[in-house]
């Protein structure tokens, strides 16, 4: 049995999720909105990491991904620079494949995406998973990760772990988000990305609530290449035009 | 043909770290909120036929954190603030790209960010 209840503290409204035993027993206490209580839910049996907004929304997430990978230490993902893996990118929990992560949506499966991967680091030759990176960070309230095996409990899609991600739910107020980045690496053009995002609620009759969000991302070309050897011989041999790099080896 | 050759199963074996780690520290002071992150990729190999290792790395992050009213939260952050990379491989120099291509790390390089976040 699961029980939510609101607090007010200063005007700072938290969010409780309490879980009580049959027999009335008090079973785990859930707190999202403060960091007064360590990540990981310690009296669980399973390891679970408990990421609250006040974290995600400290991170730069122009992608998801790159906030989870920042946040999560069993987490990884490897930049692709070319075939449907650039754009659906290659995760991994504990270095098994993305699709033996199972990934849910406030608690419900997220439907996969359309690409059945066939290239990027060798887990991922043949996967089919979740596009984690078209979340909107703006929607996210807390990640709840699961870092162990649960393939009993949720079906094979969950053999490497579970993340749960919790979207917001607020009945009233407004929320705007901005966000700007720069990249200065060595020897490389300084490409901004930039991120607005909006969040509103408004209560629908007593009952209900409607929550609406909107997120608008640009990530750049981070072209990482030098200039491709024939092509710098075509440029040796006189010819003019030719671009540089005259092959793309982008990074995102 | 036979899906899992040798080769298959050294890359599956060496793509990802074997271990990763991060260490993260937060610090509040009244309206301000400082953070610093390292996370620890440790070493694994390039897929093809060289096995190039890729070394060892750690990429440092910080942000600080400003609740300059009721509303308005000022972030400044830093991805991989000391602009890290991972080593240089020979795979595909020859068609110019310089980095491994099978490697969590990224090659993306450091990151500069700010944001504006408003909340009625």
């Amino acid at each position: 049995m699961v029980k939510d209840v609101f607090f007010d503290f200063n005007n700072n409204t938290s969010y409780l999720t309490i879980m009580v035993n049959d027999d009335n027993a008090l079973s785990e206490v859930v707190i999202t909105g403060t960091r007064s209580k360590p990540r990981t839910v310690l009296q669980s049996a399973v390891p679970i990491d408990n990421i609250g907004v006040k974290a995600i929304e400290r991170q730069n997430n122009g992608d998801i991904v790159q906030t989870l990978k920042a946040l999560i230490p069993s987490y990884t993902s490897t930049p692709l620079t070319g075939d449907g893996s650039a754009f659906v990118k290659p995760t991994s929990l504990r270095g098994l494949p993305p699709d033996e992560v199972l990934i849910l949506m406030n608690s419900k499966r997220r439907h996969r995406s359309s690409l059945i991967a066939h290239f990027g680091a060798a887990m991922n030759a043949g996967s089919h998973a979740a596009d984690v990176g078209h979340i909107p960070s703006i929607a996210l309230k807390n990640i709840e990760v699961l870092r162990d095996g649960a393939a009993a409990q949720y079906g094979s899609d969950a053999i490497a772990g579970v993340m749960n991600f919790i979207l917001k739910d607020v009945s009233s107020g407004a929320e705007v988000q901005t966000q700007v980045g720069k990249w200065y690496g060595r020897n490389y053009g300084s490409e901004t990305d930039y991120k607005v995002g909006m969040n509103f609620g408004f209560p629908l009759t007593e009952n209900g609530f409607i929550n609406i969000r909107a997120e608008y991302a640009f990530n750049p070309k981070l072209a990482r290449g030098n200039q491709h050897a024939a092509a710098q011989a075509v440029i040796d041999s006189g010819i003019e035009g030719v671009a540089n790099p005259a092959m793309n080896w982008v990074s995102i | 043909m036979n899906p899992v050759n040798e080769s298959g199963i050294f890359n599956l074996e060496n793509n990802l770290p074997k271990n990763r780690a991060s260490l993260s520290l937060e610090r509040n002071f009244g309206k301000f909120d400082a953070s610093v992150r390292a996370n620890y990729f440790e070493t694994t190999f390039d897929e093809r036929s060289q096995r190039e290792e890729i070394e060892a790395r750690t990429l440092i992050d910080l942000d600080f954190s400003y609740q300059a009213s009721e509303t308005v939260q000022l972030i400044l952050g830093a991805l991989n603030v000391f602009d890290t990379y991972p080593n240089e491989v020979e795979t595909r120099a020859s068609q110019g790209m310089p980095f491994p291509r099978r490697t969590p790390i990224g090659y993306s390089g450091g990151q500069v960010y700010f944001k504006a976040i408003y909340k009625l």
